[in-house]
């Protein structure tokens, strides 16, 4: 059981197992602890460091420093500069998450093999097999009614009131006790993030997990994935610390999310004209609702209200979200005294928002430094999709008892009140006028069965190196309609097993294999 | 650069009757964290906003002074009009300020007891090192 954090002493570290898990997030986690169930030796290299949750930050300053990637700060290259929001520590964007839970919908299989390839009819049942054991693992359960919050009771109502489908949350979360703070990451320790339970597991069972150590590269020779090297980078410090080398017998696990993962294989000298492509996301953005009670937004779950009555037409999921003081505070227009005033309305509002299934397709390339580049636009079919959105979230929030909206698009009135929702229809569709945030990301590395339009073959395996795998957001080919985590988990617990499955095929065949080496740590 | 940025990162999140500004929190502190440990590209993007910040009063109020010698109600009236300018290049120049200003000023204990939310608990500022 071993886990070596930022090393500072000169020398080089140098370890070997069966298997190196690049990133500890959703896909890391959940390949690596099946792995190690599996009966592999395991290294998890993670760029960030682990926190438990005495450590979680209370302020989203700290959250910043010690959670997000690059403090939260990369935003798309596009018309608009939308940030990229995801997290570097061990656990991965879990940490920073809430914890919603859905099951990778039928319709996405489907799609997946008519226009990407993967053509394996098992594959639904398969992922949602694993999906069944992640639920029971991570304690999926519905956000306690007590633990609701006045914002998410109100959306209950609001959605109620205009006639569509609308439902209490099921997140991984054990008794949450509804604080708030899940982007800060839950010091009540109620909410299942991977560096909770996965990651330990895969200490418990003999692995290894080196921390505050991002990859610099995979190490490819003659074909084959033989590990990764870096160096540790102090948390907080930024200092540079000890070179590292991480030497895999049978195979390399990427899983450093759509961003990293495939800026990860341009550094490492892959080459593929798929690389970097099919970058699609959920762009996210919300209205505020000014209610005459205090709402409170911060008092209950984080989220804990959806509904996916627009999943299919337009194409959005809606949620609600508390929103911190500090985000509050940026984020709503204006400055100076009249900025200041809209602020004593704190308390008074809530903030729902809608993630829309976006058709647009971006880019991601290596940029200085090792950090991701990403190049993404939202057509006008997309911005139509978000102005609809924005409708409809305004509307519920009337319903609810809203007495205005704030609307928050550019080149609207700041405030509306209930007879003005035709003022929405005005909304221009440029995306610069939009202040969204990208935090579900996918493909970049993508997988199919076409070698041009794929990184990854169906299995996830690297188009001509067999044992590098893909096992986070950058191999999906499509958007999902829904919140991404558990299917990345049950891919990534998949494509686990598969290896396993097939070296036990082949231990079958060839019964006079060599035992398997333990670590070995120089 | 930092009493750059400070000068303009203040404007927008001035002290009223009822709530302290930003000039009432730890800003400097929280402008010296994300100098230090910030990716060096939000910090060269806070001074480029500062800049614009202190030269554009002949913009928005036609006043051929920067920004830094503006007395108080101008000053207010130059953010206010600066943050929602129709150039999408400068207002996201000044949300960049906003934000950063923000992240001292939310984390209050004055300003959230102002409010009525609860204080923040502290930032542990530590991770597993074993
Ligand atoms: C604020 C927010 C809220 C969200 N809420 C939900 C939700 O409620 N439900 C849901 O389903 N989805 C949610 N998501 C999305 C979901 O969390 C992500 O889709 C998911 O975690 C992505 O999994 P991943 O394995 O691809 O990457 P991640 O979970 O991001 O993990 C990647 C890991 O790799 C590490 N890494 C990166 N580069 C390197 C390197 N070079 N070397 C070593 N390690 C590296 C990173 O530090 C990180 O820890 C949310 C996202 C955000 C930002
Ligand atoms: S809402 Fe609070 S208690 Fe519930 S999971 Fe999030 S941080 Fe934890």
């Amino acid at each position: 059981m071993t886990h070596l954090a930022f090393q500072k002493s000169g020398r080089t570290l140098e370890i070997d197992a069966d298997v190196v898990v690049v990133g500890s997030g959703a896909g890391g986690a959940a390949a690596a602890v099946t792995l190690a169930r599996g009966g592999h030796s395991v290294i998890v290299v993670e760029a960030g460091p682990w926190l438990d949750p005495e450590h979680y930050p209370g302020s989203c300053a700290g959250a910043m420093k010690w959670l997000f990637d690059d403090w939260g700060v990369q935003v798309t290259r596009g018309r608009a500069l939308w940030p990229v929001v995801q997290a570097r520590a061990v656990g991965g964007t879990t940490v920073i998450n809430s914890a919603i839970c859905v099951r990778t919908p039928g319709d996405i299989f489907m799609s997946w093999r008519t226009e990407h390839g993967i053509d394996d009819a098992q594959l639904a049942d398969r992922v949602w097999r694993h999906q069944d054991q992640i639920e029971k693992e991570l304690s999926a359960e519905l956000v306690p009614k007590t633990s609701l919050g006045r914002s998410n009771e109100l959306a209950i109502l609001g959605a109620e009131r205009r006639g569509f489908e609308g439902h209490v949350m099921r997140r991984y979360a054990e008794g949450c006790q509804g604080q708030g703070q899940c982007l800060q990451g839950c010091r009540a320790g109620r909410k299942q993030s991977t560096n909770l339970n996965y990651i330990p597991e895969v200490l418990e069972r003999g692995g290894t997990v080196v921390s505050c150590a991002p990859v610099k590269r995979v190490l490819l020779e003659n074909g084959r994935a033989t590990g990764v090297v870096g160096r540790f980078r102090h948390p907080g410090t930024k200092a540079v610390g000890d070179r590292y080398v991480l030497r895999a017998r049978r195979a390399v696990f990427l899983a450093a999310s759509a961003t990293h993962t495939p800026a990860l294989l341009e550094r490492s000298g892959y080459r593929s004209p798929a690389l970097g492509q099919h970058f699609r996301s959920h762009p996210g953005t919300g209205v505020f609702g000014l209610y005459d009670d205090p709402v409170d937004m911060q008092i209950g779950a984080t989220q804990g209200w959806a509904s996916m009555a627009y999943r299919e037409n337009p194409g959005l999921k809606l949620e609600t979200l508390a929103l911190p003081l500090e985000m509050v505070a940026s984020r709503l227009a204006g400055g100076g005294t009249q900025l200041m005033e809209r602020l004593t309305n704190f308390r008074h509002l809530s903030f729902w928002i809608q993630a829309v299934r976006a058709e647009a397709s971006g880019t991601v390339r290596n940029g200085f430094g090792g950090r991701p580049v990403v190049r993404y636009q939202l057509g006008p079919v997309d911005m139509q999709k978000m102005k609809t959105g924005i409708r409809i979230l305004a509307e519920m929030q009337f319903a609810a008892g809203a007495k205005k909206v704030w609307p928050g698009v550019f080149g609207l009135p700041f405030e509306i009140g209930p007879d003005e929702l035709g003022v929405l229809d005005q909304a221009p569709l440029d995306p610069r006028a939009y202040t969204a945030i990208l935090s579900h990301l996918f493909g970049g590395a993508v997988m199919g069965s076409d070698p041009k339009r794929a990184v990854c073959d169906t299995r996830a395996r690297v188009y001509g190196v067999p044992n590098l795998v893909i096992a986070d957001a950058s191999a999906i080919p499509t958007t999902l309609g829904v919140n991404p985590q558990h299917t990345i988990m049950g891919l990534a617990q998949l494509r686990a097993e598969e290896l396993l499955n097939e070296e036990s095929r082949a231990h079958l065949e060839t019964p006079a294999r060599a035992s398997r080496p333990k670590h070995e740590v120089r | 650069m930092q009493w750059l940025v400070k000068r303009a990162a203040l404007a927008f999140y001035p002290r009223t009757v009822a709530l302290p500004g930003a000039g009432d929190c730890a800003l400097d502190e929280q402008l010296l964290q994300l100098r230090k440990e910030g990716p060096p590209i939000l910090w060269l993007s806070l001074v480029f906003g500062a800049v614009l910040f202190m030269l554009t009063p002949l913009f928005t109020l036609g006043v051929p002074l920067p920004a830094f010698l503006l007395p108080p109600s101008w000053l207010d009236k130059h953010a206010s009009r600066l943050s929602t300018t129709r150039f999408y290049l400068l207002r996201q120049a000044m949300l960049g300020l906003k934000f950063a200003a923000s992240l001292a000023w939310g984390r209050d204990a004055e300003v959230r007891r102002a409010l009525g939310i609860a204080p923040y608990a502290e930032d542990p500022e530590r991770f597993r090192t074993t």
